[in-house]
């Protein structure tokens, strides 16, 4: 039979008192649960962000009126959209002062294809004026993308083949690009030529909406880069008074906006994560301190058979720390089944870009979580276990008949 | 001698009104001393049984246990003293609900980390005391009477000296309370001193020495005609 160590003694008295015993690691886990969802939740909104103005190249984007929100659902949260205006916006545009470089974009969606489960966002980009996209494609493809095939976002998914298929073509597949957290993991690219093809294809597919559409005279979007001593506020004026019906976007406010979002988030998970780690302790120490008064009598019975004031205070904190690291790791496991199986979800339902941190960055916040929680359960028997390991054992022993 | 108590006192305040609840009590008990004391509720039996217990410090006088002065060990080695040479019936329900029979009689050999199965030991003092049958029930489904006997059990894992009964056949029926008392007086004369303190008359014809304790006060071998008396108190 095995022997009564001071760990059995604390499992059996949490075992005899299942109510109690839950309700504590109720409360253990719900901390563990806030704390290591919103660290996880505001790391990967900030990657998200981070990523975001790593990202976005361009100062200025220039779409049609109207759809300043479509745009920056395609680059926050991959809402597929398409919407066009004359080519020769882009002429106009060259001619405005302070305006270092531009380029045009031009956008299609699959409505369906058999890399996704949602119609994904294809963007087309002319290789020879573009200085957004091609920069971080040439971290993955040294001599550019040839034409015919596709770039594709680290959400599509590929065929065993390397390719993927769009209005029953298939297209091979050049690279594939690292995560960024924003709407451009659900995207494609492809250089002028291709989005030709793929119009092509897409008009004898019977898609309707392109039927008064064509790429060598419409274009989606304009980005620009601003010049050398020129403020984006300037070149905004510039291009209002020579451009009508285009909206501006200014890339800078698109990201301050996601961090005005981003602090108003994590202002919450702050918020709550202060609530839980204020309140776990003030309660488990009540009732950790109630309980002790209940439970004299055991305690005093413990000392006339010999047990030290140490020892007494050791079998309260045993139960402290059996219940913060339970609870706590019930709570982690709990977080985990809610944050990464649903970190799209997430992203698209608070419109930010996400990112999870590092696996290892993911392991030191779970140890840290735990840590944590089995902190909080000795810090909050404290009281009552100096208070139990001070009781007169005459005076306790009597209390309790 | 196993036990020698001198001059030994416990005061106490009531308001701001000073009182002896045990005043310069003197006791000397050898081993296999079967001893009881007598005497009303609230006369300081209890609180005596508590001082040599080393559960209570005394205002003033001396325990010795063995030879063993108890008012100059500390906190460790007293507990320690107290697990291995006194056991203690305390009075009313004293059993761990939360474990077992078997584990609370293997207890007291366990809480000073001590290694070795004492298993059968604790089975044996079980049958001893009549309960085998009942090692792996808990304590909520046992008797008054069958919950003393594991207490006594408990008292004897140690193999202590001294075995400290506080009214271990209060609450108990005539029978029971007789078989109890006749379980103390075979583990004196296995050597085991035990020193009872009750109010229950019928205990007197098991000890060898009898004492009563009134407002405070040992009197020794208190005269057969007197018994009646505490007896209808």
């Amino acid at each position: 039979m095995k022997t009564l160590t001071t760990g059995k003694i604390s499992f059996q008295n949490l075992k005899r008192k299942p109510f109690r015993t839950i309700a504590l690691m109720v409360v253990a886990g719900i901390l563990a649960f806030v704390l290591f969802s919103g660290t996880i939740l505001t790391l990967s909104l900030k990657n998200g962000l981070k990523s975001v103005e790593a990202r976005f190249g361009a100062d200025l984007i220039v779409v049609p009126l109207g759809y300043e929100g479509a745009q920056e659902a395609i680059l926050l949260t991959g809402e597929p959209s398409y919407f066009y205006f004359d080519r020769t916006v882009e002429d106009k545009l060259s001619q405005v002062e302070g305006i270092e470089m531009l380029t045009t974009q031009f956008y299609l969606t699959s409505l369906g294809a058999d890399c996704c489960d949602l119609p994904v966002q294809i963007i087309g980009f002319d290789p020879s004026s573009d200085f957004v996209i091609q920069p971080w494609i040439c971290q993955r493809l040294s001599g550019g993308v040839e034409d015919g095939k596709l770039i594709v976002g680290s959400d599509i998914h590929l065929d065993n083949d390397l390719s993927v298929k769009f209005y029953d073509k298939v297209f091979p597949v050049a690279a594939q690009l690292d995560e960024t957290g924003t709407g451009l993991d659900q995207s494609v690219f492809a250089t002028q030529a291709t989005i030709k093809d793929l119009f092509t294809h897409a008009k004898e597919k019977g898609m309707n909406f392109l039927s008064d559409t064509n790429p060598d005279t419409l274009i989606s979007s304009v980005l620009i880069k601003a010049k050398d001593g020129y403020t984006v506020e300037q070149i905004m004026t510039n291009i209002r008074r020579k451009v009508d019906g285009v909206q501006i976007i200014k890339t800078q406010s698109m990201i301050a906006k996601l961090s005005q979002s981003l602090d108003k988030f994590t202002g919450f998970l702050y918020f709550f994560a202060a609530i839980a780690l204020v309140m776990a302790p003030v309660l488990l120490s009540v009732v950790f301190s109630t309980s002790a008064n209940e439970r004299k009598k055991e305690f005093a019975t413990l000392r006339i058979l010999g047990a030290t004031r140490k020892k007494l205070a050791s079998i309260l904190i045993r139960e402290s720390l059996y219940i913060g690291g339970t609870g706590g790791t019930l709570g982690i496991l709990l977080a985990a089944m809610f944050v990464f199986p649903f970190s799209l979800l997430i992203s698209q339902s608070i419109g930010l870009p996400y990112i999870q941190p590092a696996p290892l960055l993911i392991l030191a916040i779970l140890l840290g979580t735990l840590l944590i929680s089995l902190l909080i359960g000795p810090l909050a028997s404290a009281y009552a276990a100096v208070k139990i390991s001070r009781v007169d054992t005459y005076l306790a022993f009597r209390e309790g008949e | 001698m196993l036990l020698e108590v001198k001059n030994l006192s416990k005061e106490y305040k009531r308001g701001s009104k000073p009182f002896f609840a045990v005043r310069h009590v003197n006791l000397k008990l050898d081993d296999g001393d079967f001893a009881i004391i007598i005497g009303r509720s609230g006369s300081g039996k209890s609180t005596l049984l508590n001082l040599i217990g080393g559960l209570l410090t005394p205002t003033s006088g001396e325990i010795r246990i063995s030879g063993r002065n108890l008012a100059l060990v500390n906190d460790k080695e007293g507990s320690l003293f107290r697990n291995s040479t006194i056991g203690f019936v305390p009075q009313g329900q004293s059993i761990l609900s939360s474990l077992t029979v078997l584990d609370n009689v293997r207890l007291p050999h366990y809480l000073w980390n001590r290694q070795g199965d004492v298993t059968e030991r604790a089975l044996s003092l079980l049958d001893q005391v009549g309960i085998k049958h009942l090692a792996n029930a808990y304590p909520q489904h046992l008797s008054g009477g069958e919950l003393r006997r594991v207490a006594i059990a408990r008292a004897l894992m140690n193999n202590p000296r001294l075995l400290l009964a506080d009214e271990p056949t209060n609450d108990l029926d005539s029978q029971t309370a007789g078989e109890i008392l006749g379980l103390l007086s075979n583990i004196a004369r296995t050597g085991t001193t035990v020193l009872m303190v009750t109010h229950d008359t019928q205990a007197i014809k098991f000890g060898n020495r009898i004492y009563e304790m009134i407002d405070g006060d040992l009197l020794e071998s208190i005269p057969e005609n007197t018994w009646s008396k505490v007896a209808s108190s």
